[in-house]
């Protein structure tokens, strides 16, 4: 007995002792900048990653941060101003085109003129024909790329989608600096299509390859930077353009990529000035905002921790294929009533989003705020006087993602609305899983988590894809909560036909009516993007779509 | 030992052949589409299909499964990601020295940790050194990997500054050997933790009434004669007695630490088949996943064949068939 307390006792000192050296020791100073030193143009800026980029062909590349390289490597017809959404980040502007389109009395075509300025990062010349056979590219079905949905309704697409057609036939280079594309239908919201990484100029001679390039990327790249190195799962690097003559900014030499790099060891790697930008665990928000602050830019100081708002919301599915929510909408308000959001809110970690009773993101193209549902804990008694009558036996199947805050947001809810005589069934699945299980008509739940985050910003992309029913089909739905309501998909396909002012109102009281009516949804969170930077960085910029602007970052040292 | 080899051969291919059909099988009833996941959150019919036909999905699986033999035995190809569309060959190809050099690496300092330590205690039971020992053994034992390299990371990469926090460079690349030396180092300490310690127990020579434990039994199994401490010195000297009971827990201890890497490639963030194969796991990319298992099947097949016909070379009493 005396020997196992023996060594019990020398393990406890070992112990011990690793901790108070790591106690004692003193902070690594590797690569840190001298505090108060100047952020200038030049240098080199270090990203870290978890995970490998998919792809860096634009054909290809529909990772969120393989479009932050897209983002800041091409250049599209129309974008984005490298601004802060506050500050008119998330308006269209044209980018190579040298305005936005005129749109003609069908609204079906679109003629772009093209500014001659812009070159490769090889030095040839982007013209008309390279955004022709970027689209046309796309559409091959032999690169089996996820851009084909967002160009369908192009002329002849559908012959080329078919391998019926080399081109489509909607698809006209008029001359070198002008670009004539024609719809089947009219669709405003194909200008914020046409902003997407999968639609940048590439040149002529890119092989329709379903493997993609690789680096160095040049023919793939007019932006400010092209990708000058990939060695998969390890780096990529970024090198600028030396033939860029636009007007975004283009701060750092070089931006390197750190891949696979695990959450915890990022935060620290910030903090030691290992690198610049990184993630870090959820659960290290609350310390981290304590620590520094938020919002609050400490350059050539400590590290900085920003929070901004994402276009990404979660929410309940309702599943109006099955009998206890099919033609049920007080039990749907019911459910919005009594879910207890902030409590749900928590389980997304410190600042991890705000509270929200509608579908359109907090600042997205259409949002008007509406009070709608109680935002600050469940009204039980409204609840259950909205419930009473229509709880059809007062069971549900309920199934969540078994990661991250999939189970405690289901158990939050369980609990909730087993206050109001609905007990609800947990069913955890991996989140692929979980989505395709669901994606099939006649899938077996009544309420499902599940979340949504933009593809562009145009609320079609969030009301008309979710909720329309004229989109159901037996496989691969994202319509989850399976509404399908003539009245409603008459409404939607309405304002999908308006453009500008006319068709955000529209959106906005669709948004709210439909919440205030059918509830096919129980949205609870917008999500916050939760940024941490070294003390090298300044100059940040945030986008709604592409997240940190790399190009507009700036290191010093 | 010709019959030995044939026999060995043909039933690592059945074990080959087995492992690969289950990893199949289940891959296939997961109700997972990786054709859908190529066309993203908004993937439409059309793209499916096509995306189903660039990956090969658009065959029955036993078709699937054919066509994947036929690459692997006729072609020496694993196929493609279904996720990135890379070589699978050239992920492997490259993880594969990543993993290697952890697993030897922590391999080489566990046996310049175990053995002296062994010898030692075998010769002196119950003593200080012996006791100490234990206390080492014990924490090999107790602590996960990832605990462990968790606080490595911390103390020697956070707070001490003396190796990167994480992160992996190559050894061969100008002026990176010491940089590797130090990282990779630090992994395999971490590593070392994740063997178990099993080789310095075979080696300790445990209490006298138990002599038919530890290195006695072992080396006793290998023909060695008794001597005032247990080990005769002339035993000690021939290298078929000396190496035996190291050599088999090797043997044995070489597909936990495979198994292992898994946790310290993570903690470290080290693109070796362990972090890779996680990856694909998560992400159902078959093909990454059936590659890193063909590949480590055979990498355990190999080392097992190669250990079990060192007893012929070591030690000619040993009759293979």
């Amino acid at each position: 007995m005396q020997k196992r307390l023996w060594l019990s006792l020398a393990t406890l000192a070992i112990g011990a002792g690793l901790l108070v050296a790591a106690g004692f020791a003193s902070p690594a100073s590797s690569n840190s900048a001298k505090p108060g030193k100047k952020v200038a143009r030049g240098g080199t800026l270090r990203v870290d990653q978890r995970s490998d980029f998919d792809f860096i062909d634009p054909a290809l590349a529909y990772f969120s941060h393989s479009w932050q390289v897209e983002y800041a490597t091409s250049c599209k017809l129309l974008n984005f101003p490298d601004k802060e959404a506050s500050a008119g980040g998330t308006r269209i502007v044209p980018e190579v085109a040298a305005s936005l389109p005129a749109v003609p009395r069908d609204g079906k075509t679109y003629t772009f003129k093209l500014k001659s300025t812009f070159k490769f990062a090889d030095g040839s010349p982007v013209t008309a024909a390279n955004f022709a056979y970027a689209l046309n590219r796309d559409l091959q079905p032999k690169m089996s790329s996820p851009a084909t949905t967002f160009i369908e309704d192009v002329v002849g697409a559908k012959a080329v989608l078919a391998g019926t057609a080399a081109s489509a036939s909607g698809i006209k280079v008029v001359n070198p600096t002008t670009l004539r594309i024609s719809l089947t239908r009219v669709a405003p919201d194909f200008l914020a299509r046409i902003t997407m990484p999968f639609f940048s100029a590439v040149k002529t001679d890119l092989p329709v390859n379903p493997d993609g390039i690789q680096a160095p990327a040049k023919g793939a790249a007019c932006g400010p930077y092209y990708v000058s190195d990939w060695t998969q799962k390890r780096t990529l690097t970024m090198s600028r353009n030396p033939f860029y003559k636009g007007n975004r900014p283009h701060n750092a030499d070089q931006i390197v990529e750190n891949i696979g790099i695990a959450l915890d060891a990022q935060r620290l790697r910030v903090e030691n000035g290992d690198t610049d930008l990184a993630g870090f665990p959820t659960s290290a928000a609350a310390e981290l905002r304590d620590k520094y602050g938020v919002g609050k830019m400490h350059t050539g100081v400590s590290p900085s921790f920003l929070v901004r708002h994402q276009a990404t919301y979660w929410y309940l599915n309702l599943n109006n294929d099955q009998p206890l929510f099919k033609n049920n909408p007080k039990l749907a308000q019911a459910v919005n009533t009594a879910i207890d959001r902030p409590q749900m809110v928590r389980q997304h970690g410190a600042l991890g989003g705000v509270r929200t009773d509608q579908i359109l993101p907090v600042g997205f193209p259409g949002y008007k705020d509406v009070n709608i549902y109680p935002l600050k804990g469940s009204n039980y008694t409204k609840a259950s006087n909205l419930a009473k009558n229509n709880l059809r036996g007062g069971k549900c199947e309920f199934w969540t993602f078994n990661a991250s805050f999939g189970p405690t947001v289901a158990q939050v809810v369980q609990f909730n609305l087993g206050k109001i005589g609905l007990n609800c069934n947990i069913t955890p699945l991996d989140r692929v899983v979980e989505t395709t299980k669901a994606g099939v008509k006649g899938a077996q739940y009544d309420i499902l988590l599940n979340g949504w985050g933009q593809d562009y910003p145009d609320p079609y992309d969030f009301i008309n894809i979710l909720l329309s029913g004229t989109s159901i089909q037996a496989d691969n739905n994202v319509n989850l909560s399976y509404f399908n309501s003539p009245v409603w998909n008459k409404r939607m396909d309405a304002a999908a036909k308006l453009s500008g002012q006319a068709r955000y109102n529209a959106y906005a009281a669709i948004d709210s009516g439909l919440m205030k009516g059918p509830a096919p949804q129980a949205p609870y969170i917008d999500t916050n993007a939760r940024i941490f930077i070294s003390k090298r960085v300044g100059c940040y910029v945030y986008s709604q779509v592409y997240g940190s602007i790399l190009n507009s970052l700036c290191v010093s040292g | 030992m010709v019959r030995y080899l044939i026999r060995r051969v043909l039933w690592a291919a059945m074990l080959f052949l087995v492992i690969t059909v289950v990893t199949f099988v289940i891959f296939f009833m997961i109700p997972v589409n990786p054709a859908k996941q190529a066309c993203g959150q908004r993937a439409t019919a059309t793209c499916i299909k096509s995306a189903e036909k660039t990956l090969g999905l658009d065959k029955p699986i036993h078709i699937q499964y054919l066509k994947f033999m036929d690459r692997l035995v006729i072609h020496h190809n694993l196929g493609k990601s279904f996720v990135t569309r890379r070589s699978v060959n050239t992920l492997v190809l490259n993880a594969a020295p990543v993993t290697a050099t952890l697993v030897f690496g922590g391999a080489f300092f566990w046996m310049l940790i175990a053995l002296p330590i062994g010898i030692l205690s075998a010769l002196k039971p119950r003593s200080l050194l012996d006791r100490a020992s234990m206390v080492f053994v014990l924490i090999g034992i107790s602590a996960h990997p990832v605990w462990i390299g968790l606080i490595f990371s911390y103390v020697f990469g956070a707070k001490l500054g003396w190796t990167p926090i994480t992160g992996y460079c190559d050894f061969f690349q100008p002026l990176d050997g010491l940089r590797w030396s130090s990282a990779v180092g630090v992994a395999h300490g971490a590593a070392v933790g994740d063997v178990r310690d099993s080789l310095r127990r075979a080696l300790r020579a445990d209490d006298p009434r138990e002599r038919d434990g530890g290195i006695e039994r072992g080396l006793r199994a290998h023909g060695a004669l008794e001597g005032r401490t247990g080990v005769d010195r002339h035993s000690l000297a021939h290298p078929a007695q000396r190496t035996a009971p190291g050599r088999d827990m090797l043997g044995m201890d070489i597909g936990v630490a495979l198994g292992g890497a898994i946790f310290t490639e993570n903690v470290y963030s080290l693109p070796g088949l362990g972090q890779t194969g996680l990856d694909s796991i998560n992400s159902f990319d078959l093909p990454v996943t059936q590659g890193i298992i063909v590949f480590a099947t055979l990498a355990i097949i190999v080392f097992n064949l190669v250990v079990d016909l060192l007893y012929a070379v070591i030690d000619p009493r040993i009759r293979l068939s």
